[in-house]
């Protein structure tokens, strides 16, 4: 232990959960690998031999390498710009409200985000049971999880909230060869990386909506099928089970209580690809004029990686409006598990009126695309995409794509619409 | 098995009753207008581990994964079970939908069994024509992409390493250890696990519409300067552009694609 490094250091205590994982904690950075020590070997000797400040780039690094077959494993660096960076399932929580859980379930690769340290010191946590009386200032400990209680201020002792309703992880899909390109191969873990008992399932990917049937068929206990054969009735599509109550969860959002996103916006967006006008605007890659000026883009132009834009707005029938950057759940007390969304999901009610369900509908952000699921509400959901078209109903479950200027109908008349951005016209 | 409904606080309607009330208008339902494919061997290849096919509205491209051996073998299997499991009548139900993708899985494996190779691969995407709407899925690298009043827009987010990266925030191309690697697949057919990550969407159609479904033999050399000037061909002369352009462009991979044009019935 170096205590020098411990009077620097803005993390004022890093307790243990007891495992068989490891965490390792740096000057600036600390590392926790859910699996046995062997499999974590590559992690570690990434982010052991890494240099101040480059040990993401050198964890991810060794992700990739190989193949995204690593142990599940959180990265927390706080030299500058405090980062946070889970992979597999993986749950943590803190106390930043603008980041009240990241998982890296559902992902093939890692998510990251940043934290705001903001004269109050925030609490990360991985797993429960992190014993008070431990406090790691350097070195490297069998663990079973974490808390880390970083900031410049003195620490406080309100504990982490409850966590956002957890689903069942997303299989993380082994990377492999393409038409061209053959992977090395990856030895097969000779143990099985284990749960350890401390670390909780995690909730569904916070980046990326576009395959949600694994979480889905999963929450719903679908087991790891042996599919049926193609003449073999399937079962109805089950409902999820109902809230017991609507929970109390902090950053629920109603349209009254709406509250911008800061501009910065680096702990809120999802990555997507994305090619810029000449005036800078962010288009989809492919199209030839910027949807918001009509500038035209030089064929030339590569895509860039971007953080998602908010792609359009949700208008309710007082007029209210929001902007849709991630998943929205509306109901009348909707709730994330319910509607199988990821934790970054905004919450709104939107009626009263008992034909909406409690969770009636979620919306998601595919890259450019929006999509709309009625998530098995009783009277239903039908779309008009355009004036003077005939309502469709949705297939329960099944997202449908939500393009501007549509109006969905929450189980009667009760609705809410789809508005282009401000400076934008419909698409 | 049927599962009621908990929320017991909402009152049923007949929404579809409800909103036609609200909203008057004619309908129109999306159907098949025209489509078209075409399909070139790359040039260091002894066969085209590329194929599609269609029947009753339901369209498929697969591309075999050149990687291990069978590729071809596991691209045939893989349209044929589609064709066989993801039929118009097919539930939209992801849980329905990802069954029928286990078993085409399943298909794909038994024939690269039966073939004698222990290790075959293959991408696949899916565009399901049925009345009223259209529905698209994809595992790995095959893309659909939409062309509608002169813009091009990607449907499908590939199931590859580079992607999984790029949706990470990171740019894959300044990451060391992803070089060689970014194109290989993180989801495709013929392993056990590995099909599960896939996707599912009903789509907002149009009349003339046109979706093309490709392989990364085209896409890679994607120009849309290109794309936007046959776009307006007929679907025959469209495919046939893409597949040659992208040849002469230095693909040497397999090439693929099909397009199909939406048209309009009342």
């Amino acid at each position: 232990m170096s205590p020098a490094a411990a009077s620097t250091s803005p993390v004022h205590a890093l307790n243990v959960v007891p495992g068989e994982g490891i965490l390792i904690r740096r000057a600036a950075a600390l590392l926790f690998v859910d699996g046995p020590a062997a499999d974590s070997d590559a992690l570690v000797a990434a982010f052991t031999a890494a240099a101040d400040g480059d040990e993401i780039d050198a964890v991810t690094d060794a992700s990739v390498a190989a193949a995204f077959e690593v142990p599940a494993f959180v990265l927390l660096t706080w030299g500058g710009r405090a980062r946070l960076v889970v992979q597999g399932p993986l749950e943590v929580r803190t106390d930043d409200p603008a980041l009240p859980m990241l998982s890296g379930a559902g992902s093939g690769s890692w998510v990251e985000r940043r934290l705001r340290l903001g004269g109050h010191p925030v609490a990360v946590e991985c797993g429960e049971g992190a014993d008070p009386v431990t406090d790691l200032v350097l070195g490297r400990v069998t663990a079973g999880g974490f808390r880390a209680v970083v900031g410049a201020a003195e620490p406080a002792d309100a504990p982490i909230g409850e966590p956002t309703p957890s689903e069942h992880p997303n299989t993380v899909t082994p990377a492999t060869e393409d038409s061209d390109t053959e992977l090395p191969p990856h030895p097969a873990p000779t143990n099985p990386v284990p749960t350890g008992p401390t670390v909780s399932p995690a909730s569904a990917d916070p980046t990326r909506a576009i395959d949600r049937m694994a979480a889905l068929r999963a929450a719903l206990g679908t087991p790891d099928v042996t599919p049926p054969l193609p003449d073999t009735p399937l079962p109805d599509p089950p409902l999820p089970d109902p809230p017991a109550a609507a929970p109390e969860v902090d950053d629920e959002m109603t349209i009254a209580a709406y509250d911008p996103p800061p501009a910065d916006g680096g702990d809120h967006a999802p990555f997507v690809s994305a090619v810029r006008c000449p005036r800078g605007h962010l288009n989809p890659p492919h199209i030839g004029a910027c949807r918001t000026c009509g500038e035209l883009l030089a064929p030339g132009d590569g895509p860039e990686v971007v953080e998602q834009p908010p792609l359009a707005l949700l208008q309710l029938d007082d007029g209210e409006t929001l902007p849709i950057d991630r998943s929205i759940v509306l109901g009348r007390r909707p709730d994330r598990e319910s509607a199988q969304a990821d934790g970054r999901a905004r919450l709104v009610a939107v009626s009263d009126d008992a034909s909406v369900s409690r969770t009636h509908v979620r919306i998601d952000v595919e890259d450019w695309t929006l999509t709309v699921t009625d998530c098995g509400s009783r009277s239903g959901t039908a779309i008009v995409t355009r004036p003077g078209e005939e309502p469709r109903v949705l297939d329960p479950w099944v997202p449908h794509e939500l393009p501007v200027d549509a109006r969905l109908y929450l189980g009667g008349p009760s609705s809410v619409s789809i508005r282009p951005l401000p400076d934008r016209g419909s698409r | 098995m049927t599962v009621g409904t908990r929320d017991e606080a909402t009152l049923p309607s007949n929404v579809a009753d409800a909103v036609r009330d609200l909203v008057r208008g004619a309908a129109h339902r999306a159907v098949v207008g025209d489509w078209a494919a075409a399909s070139e061997i790359g040039t260091h290849r002894s066969d085209n581990q590329d194929a599609w096919g269609q029947r009753d509205g339901t369209f498929v491209v697969a591309d075999g994964m050149g990687g291990r051996p069978g590729g071809a073998t596991a691209a045939t299997a893989a349209v044929a079970a589609a064709l066989d499991h993801l039929g118009t009548d097919a539930s939209l139900h992801p849980l329905h939908w990802s069954a029928r993708l286990g078993a085409i899985n399943e298909a794909v494996l038994a024939a690269g069994e039966r073939a004698g190779h222990d290790r075959v691969g293959a991408a696949m995407a899916v565009v399901c024509c049925r009345p009223g709407s259209v529905a698209i899925s994809h595992i790995g690298d095959v893309r659909i992409y939409r062309c509608r009043d002169g813009e091009i827009q990607l449907l499908t987010r590939d199931h590859t390493v580079g992607a999984e990266i790029s949706s990470a925030g990171r740019d894959p191309s300044t990451m060391r250890s992803a070089r060689g690697k970014t194109a290989a697949l993180t989801s495709f057919l013929g392993d056990r696990s590995a099909w599960r990550h896939h996707s599912l969407r009903v789509l907002d159609s149009r009349p003339d519409d046109r979706l093309v479904v490709c392989t990364d033999g085209v896409h890679r050399r994607f120009d849309r300067r290109v794309w936007t000037s046959a776009v307006g061909e007929t679907c025959q002369a469209f495919v046939d552009r893409l597949v040659d352009q992208s040849g002469r462009d230095g693909s040497t991979d397999d090439r693929t694609a099909l397009v199909i044009r939406i048209g309009t019935s009342t």
